[in-house]
């Protein structure tokens, strides 16, 4: 928000000319008009003028140039009214004098009253709409907060009550299956198999939408967190993973970053279990490394030399429930829990395509 | 260490097939004799516990099976009662819930509950969850004489 564009519309005289000179130029010359007359005629015409200025000077600023040149006029009309009534001589050049004095102060005044006006009606207008919008958008970042907690909760909810009436189900299927199996005919086993199965993989779902509705739910404020630290403890975590699959998995310079140490956590974890399990048949080795890319970011890569994402579904693999690999197990939402937990540390997730093979995850965090 | 003694156990839990499987887990899990009684909300199970009206002739249960979301006084009352009754404090009371709710949790321990469990959606585990019960408050633990 400026003043300039206001102030510089074209005048008459240049707009800082006018504002820097103007009046003063105006009240010296009527000053020394003044002055002479004191000093060398009737000291009356001099305080009589001085005392229609101030009023013309008022009327100019409050209501604009035409009732300061108006006003200068009606003085003018009063003077001479003035003069006659006294009987007091004033020459044609005191009157040329005055009229010119009464003139420039009524003109100049109430052309900068009107400039400063337009220009405080201008700054006016503008932070009005400015607050308007800013009305406006702070309205819409609580609405999209307030759909996406009641989405959270939402989420939350339905999964949490769709597990009680399946736990119903697949008690009492396993139930069934256990007393009654081998008492029933062949295809009533298979029948149980196919709904035990069903709850299973319902109960999977159910799980990762639980778990998907919790991501982003953080129970503290930003603290520094240290994200060797925090790779260590999920190499712990992951041990018997990496063991299983003869995994090198190395830390370069991480550095200390700003967040939910418990988010953090996860975040990395997911990344790297997906490392180990997307692998083809060399040894996986996955590189955790960072780099500042701002003073107050810090861009983090997880490489690895997996199995690789299709460029195609580089987009896709975040969202809950794409699987972009096929017969691997799991539900699908590791990489929508990152993509949020790095939405709610305001940063960016994405994944590139190594040329040496697989591929590298990069995601940024407030330093 | 309660040999020969019968076991009453009282199930506050107002879902039947809940309550229906509990009772065929317990029968699959118990080693002790033990004699489930049900209740279906928490007003109920507060007049069994208090002997009061059909209850008149109620054995004091040995164990409390308490679930938290229950029609009209819900579990966490319950508990809250239980634990303020000088005559029932001391009777051991096991909250066996879905809840998963942190809070619940702290609420219950403040509220002196003996332990709380969420039940386990696998069949199997939750007959493990059953044997542990078992095992623990009813062949362990030194219950309190009636």
């Amino acid at each position: 928000m400026s003043l300039d564009a206001a102030s510089r519309s074209p005048g008459l005289l240049p707009e800082s000319l006018l504002r820097r000179w103007a009046i003063p130029l105006a009240l010296a010359l009527f000053a020394a008009v003044t002055a002479v007359r004191f000093a060398v005629t009737d000291a009356r015409v001099g305080s009589i003028t001085l005392l229609f200025i101030v009023p013309i000077a008022l009327l100019a600023i409050a209501e604009g140039t035409w009732a300061g040149l108006a006003s200068g006029g009606l003085a003018l009309v009063l003077l001479a009214i003035w003069a006659i009534v006294r009987d007091v001589d004033i020459s044609a050049v005191d009157y040329a004098a005055r009229a010119i004095a009464f003139a420039t102060t009524g003109g100049l005044v109430g052309l900068y009253a009107d400039r400063a006006r337009a220009t405080m009606r201008a700054l006016q207008e503008r932070e009005e709409t400015l607050a308007a919008v800013s009305t406006q958008l702070r309205e819409r970042a609580d609405e999209l907060e307030r759909s996406n907690a009641d989405l959270e909760r939402f989420a939350y909810v339905a999964s949490h009550d769709l597990a009680e009436p399946l736990r119903t189900i697949s008690g009492f299927t396993t139930l069934l299956g256990r007393r009654y199996k081998g008492r029933l005919d062949r295809e009533a086993d298979e029948f149980i198999g196919f709904i035990e199965d069903g709850t299973r993989r319902m109960q999977a779902l159910i799980r990762a939408l639980l778990d998907l509705s919790r991501a982003g739910q953080s129970d503290g404020r930003p603290e520094r967190v240290d994200l060797a630290a925090a790779l260590a403890d999920v190499l712990n975590s992951l041990h018997a993973q990496i063991r299983d699959q003869d995994a090198t998995v190395r830390a370069e310079g991480l550095p200390v970053v700003t967040g939910d140490a418990a988010q953090l956590r996860q975040l990395l974890q997911n990344l790297v279990a997906n490392a180990v399990k997307f692998r083809t048949e060399e040894r996986p080795v996955v590189v955790v490394s960072a780099r500042h890319v701002a003073d107050d970011r810090v861009e983090v890569s997880v490489a690895d030399n997996g199995i690789g994402v299709p460029p195609d579904q580089a987009e896709r693999i975040f969202q809950p429930f794409e699987r972009a690999a096929a017969g691997h197990e799991g539900a699908g939402i590791g990489l929508a829990v990152c993509a949020r937990i790095v939405a709610t540390h305001r940063g960016r997730i994405w994944v590139e395509p190594r040329t040496e093979g697989g591929s590298v995850f990069r995601f940024t965090l407030p330093a | 260490m309660n040999n020969g003694r019968m076991i009453n156990i009282l199930l506050v839990e107002d879902n039947p097939a809940d309550v229906r499987l509990t009772q065929e887990a317990l029968k699959e899990a118990a080693n002790a004799t033990t004699r489930l009684h049900v209740a279906g909300d928490g007003a109920k199970a507060l007049q069994f516990l208090r002997r009061e009206g059909e209850h008149g002739g109620a054995p004091r249960p040995d164990l409390v099976l308490l679930d938290l979301n229950l029609p009209g006084i819900d579990g966490r009352e319950v508990l809250k009662n239980i634990k303020a009754d000088p005559d029932l404090r001391r009777i051991p009371v096991v909250v066996l819930t879905t809840s998963p709710s942190e809070d619940d949790i702290i609420h219950a321990y403040d509220q002196h509950v003996n332990s709380y469990i969420r039940k386990p959606v696998d069949l199997d585990r939750f007959l493990d969850v059953l044997r542990a019960i078992d095992d623990y408050w009813l062949g362990s633990v030194s219950l309190p004489p009636r």
